[in-house]
């Protein structure tokens, strides 16, 4: 009897089959780089490298991590599918390799940091001692922009040590969300979770001062979203953002008396009338909305738009000349696979045995998610552009590693899931079910 | 564990939700306002593609072909000069000076951008330039050409001729003008500006329609009532005059209409208050941001800025801060011959693959119901009467049978310096001719009196509008 329950439960286990999806995104590879190879007339050499190491990457990047853990495989596929689009896009809008190439480097470096993100979520469980010394480490990492601040772009957020600039904001992102689980998953109340809630008050602080508005609004959210799920304290939840939204009225009133934001006020003029003297600053919002319809519904064609007229899209505008390129259908299709990232992390997060593997898990898919949403949204001129990047997808090193090292997390908390998942069917099966496979 | 999973699902039914609205407000907004930020003259891609594809031609509703291109980079323009000048508004021109030509706001469409991308495909693998769409326009080229003929010396101001059934535009004139064909000639300030669709002209008298149908409206015995005039009207430091100080005694309302009388039309509108009038002028379309498919017309405004006594007041007469595009009161005058129905302004009859093949044709669609059918023949009767014995009775047709000419002048003061002329106003339509459906508006820039200046215009145009039998 015990036999065919077991095998009842096996079949459970044994998840949907992942191999007709790794298929698609391989050939979606494969194709795209091959079609932007000869696109100019000349053979890229670039290109042609990618349409092999990209496809030949994704396999054996899910060979080896699932040859580890027993991870989620939906979602390294997915997301190796979303990072590798980065690369697509980058080549086919950009004239210059170097952008696709960097953004190709980044994610090799981007799976080694997945793995190891996964390898150390299963490994450490002391993660309540740990914050106490990651909280003071990264403020301090946060405030690294106003010692070596380099001169980048409006808001200040950059880093440049030695000839290389990154994002401290973005690479903090998965230490907020850890040391934030680890805090609101104890459930002593208040006298320990203030620690945390003056740790996130005070990095939000710290980037509203470099100003980095996009980022304040998202740390802002996720310690929202971790306070409510982990302490499920709805009336504090509720008076929180009541506060918020009555604190960002007042501050958009007083805005044009403050010279250090002055740059923030013609932002949001310039957001609510792009169209009037489009040539000058709203240029950037004027070609990028003319990108995001250029393509009608099915788009381009892949490297023949001309997404490249719009300013930095590489990464504030990465979703412009994906509309372009690809078109509304295709389009939609990443959002989808936004939504299922989505709807996979959270069932990581229910199936989660502790508090805090639960937490962490909705914490890195909501983080993502609403980076998603907060870029859409800002390219679609529904809210004014804040900055942040399309997660995965999005150029630049910081973004794409931060990305990883969520996914990283979230696979790894998947694999802790399926392995408890198997002690439990051992357990009901007494010990019959290895037997039997 | 427990405790958590209803704050998770929550949170994750959010952001799906959140997901698959933005989703949505992607698709539509694209839907929506796609066609608007192509077309914008800012868009490079079109001047790129101009170089490589033969655009479609341009034709009028009689089949002239106005515009037309034989290999790309090439446009050549219909060969009579002044019809040519009458019509560069409409058509548009190649350098993007001008926003709201076919050839600019349909740019796509000539270019071909609207057809399948497999199409473009072929035709570029077999080595063949691809080739736009064609576009045949509502407008009848020598309606336009007359009717720039008739304003005398060329003096600035626009018309535009509708049929108020299916809301084609027939004929629209914005003088100054340019010649599309002669881009480098030095043109005239202001030239490139289609006033017919985006200047926003004080309406003056023309706008008591409005004011008059929001008193048939809110006051039912107000028909009964009457008048008196003294011929100015002081309210605190702001006096309404009547045009001379002229005292108009006492009369009816149909009188008051018919002669003008700005103090009678000014207590009207203080009467009414601020918010019935507003309602009234927002049920015509004001203060509303068109986005027609294949206009683009500017906002009308009225009593959006201020709601001061003296600003109700001036509104009541078309002062002030209400100001009106010449088309936007020519689809005012059109709702009312059309029982109240405002047609959406259509200015594409037809679009055409190259060969031939139709791919999408006009579609009359109603805009807005104003007003019911027993206050816009009330109306429609009133402008009868200023035709027969009023202010307008110079826009009377010799000869003309078939229906009834109906229609209100105005004079609008558009600065403080009273040195300058008046801008002369017109607005009318042709009630009860099914053939001839026509409504009218006509400004003559500092032509001073409407009666005078404009009704006569619009007299000559609806007399040849019939002769051609345009629809």
């Amino acid at each position: 009897m015990a036999m065919i329950e077991a095998s009842k439960y096996r079949k459970s286990l044994n998840r949907t089959n992942e191999l007709p999806l790794l298929h698609l995104v391989m050939l979606f590879q494969f194709v795209s780089m091959l079609l932007l190879t000869f696109r100019d007339g000349v053979m890229d050499a670039f290109s042609f490298q990618m349409s092999l190491y990209l496809p030949i990457g994704t396999f054996l990047g899910l060979k080896i991590i699932s040859k580890l853990f027993p991870v989620d495989r939906c979602i390294f596929i997915l997301t190796a599918f979303l990072s590798s689009l980065g690369v697509v896009l980058l080549r086919a809008v950009l004239k210059t390799t170097a952008d696709a190439s960097d953004q190709a480097l980044f994610l090799l470096i981007g799976y080694f940091l997945m793995i190891l993100s996964a390898f150390l979520i299963r490994l450490v469980r002391a993660w309540e001692k740990l914050s106490v010394i990651a909280m003071p480490l990264a403020l301090g990492f946060l405030c690294l922009p106003f010692v070596f601040g380099s001169p980048s772009a409006t808001a200040d957020s950059w880093v440049k040590i030695g000839g290389v600039q990154f994002q401290p904001s973005e690479l903090i992102k998965p230490v907020l969300i850890l040391v934030l689980s680890a805090g609101f998953s104890r459930k002593e109340g208040f006298r320990v979770w203030w620690r945390y809630v003056l740790f996130a008050g005070l990095a939000c602080s710290v980037l509203f001062l470099q100003p980095d508005l996009g980022a304040v609004f998202l740390y802002f959210i996720i310690t929202v979203c971790l306070f409510y799920a982990g302490t499920g304290n709805y009336k504090v939840t509720i008076a929180v953002l009541l506060i918020a939204v009555l604190g960002v009225a007042v501050f958009l009133k007083l805005l044009n008396s403050i010279d250090a934001f002055s740059y923030l006020a013609s932002r949001i003029a310039i957001w609510q009338n792009p169209f009037s003297g489009a040539y000058e600053d709203a240029r950037q919002i004027v070609q990028g909305l003319i990108s995001i319809a250029s393509g009608g519904l099915f788009g381009s064609g892949l490297g023949l738009g001309s997404a490249d007229r719009v300013a930095v899209v590489a990464s504030d505008y990465i979703f412009a000349a994906l509309s372009e390129e690809f078109g509304i259908l295709f389009t939609i299709c990443v959002l989808i696979v936004y939504l299922v990232l989505l709807i996979r992390g959270t069932t990581i997060a229910m199936n989660a045995r502790s508090r805090f593997h639960a937490l962490t898990a909705l914490g890195c898919v909501f983080a993502l998610t609403s980076q998603m949403l907060l870029i859409v949204c800002g390219n679609l001129h529904l809210i004014p552009l804040t900055g942040v990047t399309m997660p995965f997808v999005s150029g630049g090193g910081s973004s794409m590693l931060s990305s990883m090292i969520q996914a990283g997390i979230l696979l790894g908390i998947s694999s802790v899931n399926a392995e408890d998942e198997y002690d439990d069917l051992m357990r009901i099966t007494r010990g019959q079910w290895r037997e039997e496979e | 564990m427990k405790d958590m999973r209803f704050a998770i699902r929550l949170i994750a039914m959010i952001m799906a939700a959140l997901v698959l609205f933005v989703a949505a407000t992607y698709v539509i907004t694209i839907h929506i306002n796609g066609d608007r930020w192509i077309n914008r003259a800012n868009n490079t891609r079109l001047r790129d593609a101009k170089k490589t594809t033969v655009q479609g031609s341009v034709y009028d509703s009689a089949g002239v072909l106005l515009a037309g291109s034989s290999k790309p980079g090439e446009r050549h323009y219909i060969s009579d000069e002044r019809t040519r000048r009458a019509l560069s508004h409409t058509i548009g021109e190649q350098t993007n000076m001008s926003a709201t030509g076919v050839e600019n706001f349909h740019a796509t469409t000539l270019l071909g951008f609207t057809t399948t991308r497999t199409g473009y495909t072929l035709q570029r693998l077999q080595g063949q330039d691809p080739v736009g769409n064609n576009i045949t326009l509502t407008v009848n080229a020598e309606l336009t050409r007359y009717i720039a003929d008739s304003f005398k010396d060329w003096k600035n101001g626009a018309a535009v001729v509708i049929n108020y059934k299916t809301g084609a535009i027939l004929a629209m004139v914005s003088i100054p003008n340019f010649d599309p064909a002669n881009m480098d000639l030095a043109v005239q300030d202001t030239a490139y500006y289609n006033r017919v669709l985006q200047k926003r002209y004080a309406p003056g008298s023309t706008f008591k329609i409005i004011t008059l149908a929001s008193a048939l409206t809110n006051d039912e015995t107000i028909k009964e009532e009457q008048f008196s005039c003294s011929g100015v009207w002081n309210y605190g430091e702001y006096s309404l005059r009547c045009a001379g100080s002229k005292a108009h005694g006492e009369m009816s309302l149909v009188q008051a209409f018919a002669d003008s009388c700005n103090v009678t039309f000014g207590s009207i509108a203080y009467q009414l208050g601020a918010e019935k009038l507003r309602g009234t002028a927002e049920n015509f379309g004001f203060n509303f941001d068109f986005s027609f498919d294949d206009v683009i017309v500017n906002q009308s405004n009225c009593l959006n800025k201020g709601e001061k006594s003296t600003d109700l007041i001036q509104a009541g007469i078309g002062q002030g801060t209400t100001e009106v595009t010449p088309l936007h009161m020519a689809m005012i005058a059109g709702a009312i011959a059309n029982g109240g129905d405002m047609m959406e302004p259509k200015l594409i009859k037809k679009v055409t693959n190259p060969s031939g093949f139709v791919i999408s044709e006009m579609e009359p669609e109603v805009f807005l119901h104003c007003l019911d059918e027993d206050t816009s023949r009330d109306i429609a009767k009133y402008m009868y009467e200023t035709v027969r014995g009023g202010t307008a009775t110079r826009a009377a047709i010799k000869g003309y049978e078939d229906g009834y000419v109906c229609g209100k002048t105005g004079s609008a003061e558009w600065t403080n310096d009273k040195t300058r002329e008046t801008n002369a106003w017109y607005v009318g339509f042709l009630y009860g001719d099914s053939a001839h459906p026509y409504a009218i508006a006509v400004v003559v820039e500092e032509g001073g009196s409407g009666g005078a200046e404009a009704a006569p215009i619009a007299s000559k145009v609806l007399k040849k509008a019939i002769e051609l039998d345009v629809y």
